[in-house]
C-alpha cells in the first residue's frame, strides 16, 4: 500500500549562481531519491530565449531528447504563461536513486540570471515509512 | 501490463472522499505580507487550521514574480513538499512559486496540483517564502483551494 504526496525538485541551471553564462552548456543532475516518484513535468523561472536541452536517465540508460535541438519551451513551458508547469504526455515513473541528467544550453547570446529547474511530480511513499498522521490518510485512501 | 499514470490521481481522491460523507468547498487564504523594500525577505506563514479533513486539489497567489521562493511543510506530518539543492554561492530557500501555485492574471490562475494533498484535520501548511533580490514583490496573499471533508 502506497502514499502519494506532491513533489518539486528543484535545481540550480548554470553555474553555483544560477547563471546561464551565453554560449555555456550547463549539465545538472536530479536528486536521487530514495523512494520512486511520479514525474509530470517541469518548470522554469525563466523565459527560455533560445536556451536548448536535453535529458538522460543515468539509471535505466534512457536518453530522452538525443541532441541540443530541443527547445526548453517544448520541455519545460514559458514562464508567466497558462501553463507553468508543462506536463509531460503521460506521467514518468522515477525509479529510486534514479538521476536524471539535465543539460541546458543558452544560445542566446546573452546571460541569463538565476535560473531554476523544477521537476514536478508525486512522491510515492510505503507504509513502512510513514508517520502516524500519514498512515491514517493511506488507510483512508486504500 | 503497462501501468500508465493519469495525472490529477483521480481514484486516489475517490478512496479517501468514500470515507465522508460529503464536503463543502474551502478556501484557505493566508496573507504574506512582503515589506516590498527588503531584497530576499524571509517569510514564514501558516495556513489558517480548520476543524476537519480537508483535501487540496490547487493554490493561487495574487501576484506575479517567478523569482519568489517558497518551500511548503505540512506541520502535523513534517513532510517537505520540496527538494532543494544546495549550492556554495546560491542559496535556494523554495522552488518557484509558480510551479505550484500558478500564474495570477492568466487564463487558469488557479493552478491544480498534480498529486491533490490531505491536510488533517487541525493540521496548517507552513509556507517558507522568499521575495526576490531585484523586482520585489509588495504584500502577498497565497490560497490553498480545495475541499472540507464532513461527516
Amino acid at each position: 500500500m502506497n502514499i502519494y504526496l506532491p513533489y518539486f525538485d528543484t535545481l540550480i541551471s548554470g553555474t553555483p549562481g544560477g547563471v546561464l553564462v551565453a554560449n555555456m552548456r550547463y549539465i545538472v543532475y536530479s536528486h536521487p531519491i530514495a523512494e520512486r516518484y511520479i514525474l509530470s513535468g517541469f518548470n522554469v523561472n525563466f523565459n527560455p530565449a533560445s536556451v536548448t536541452i536535453t535529458l538522460a536517465s543515468k539509471t535505466d540508460k534512457h536518453v530522452w531528447s538525443p541532441f541540443f535541438h530541443t527547445s526548453l519551451h517544448a520541455v519545460a513551458g514559458r514562464v508567466g504563461d497558462v501553463e507553468p508547469v508543462l506536463l509531460l504526455p503521460r506521467a514518468q515513473p522515477i525509479e529510486p536513486y534514479t538521476r536524471i541528467q539535465i543539460a541546458i544550453e543558452n544560445q542566446s547570446g546573452e546571460n541569463i540570471n538565476n535560473c531554476l529547474f523544477t521537476l514536478v511530480g508525486t512522491r510515492e511513499f510505503a507504509e513502512e515509512v510513514l508517520c502516524t498522521t500519514l498512515k491514517d490518510w493511506m488507510y483512508k485512501a486504500a | 501490463m503497462l501501468t500508465v499514470y493519469e495525472p490529477y490521481f483521480v481514484d486516489y481522491v475517490k478512496g479517501i472522499t468514500k470515507d465522508y460523507r460529503t464536503f463543502k468547498p474551502i478556501f484557505l487564504t493566508s496573507a504574506i505580507g512582503f515589506d516590498g523594500a527588503t531584497a530576499s525577505q524571509h517569510l514564514t506563514v501558516f495556513s489558517p487550521a480548520v476543524d476537519a479533513d480537508c483535501i487540496l486539489f490547487a493554490f493561487n497567489v495574487d501576484f506575479n514574480n517567478s523569482n519568489v521562493l517558497v518551500k511548503i511543510t505540512d506541520v502535523s506530518s513534517g513532510y517537505v513538499w520540496n527538494m532543494l539543492q544546495s549550492s556554495p554561492t546560491l542559496t535556494i530557500a523554495g522552488s518557484p512559486n509558480q510551479c505550484i501555485m500558478g500564474v495570477t492574471g492568466q487564463v487558469m490562475p488557479v493552478l491544480p496540483l498534480v498529486c491533490p494533498f490531505f491536510l488533517s484535520r487541525q493540521s496548517k501548511l507552513q509556507y517558507d517564502f522568499r521575495n526576490s533580490a531585484t523586482s520585489l514583490t509588495t504584500g502577498g496573499n497565497v490560497t490553498a483551494v480545495g475541499i472540507k471533508l464532513l461527516n
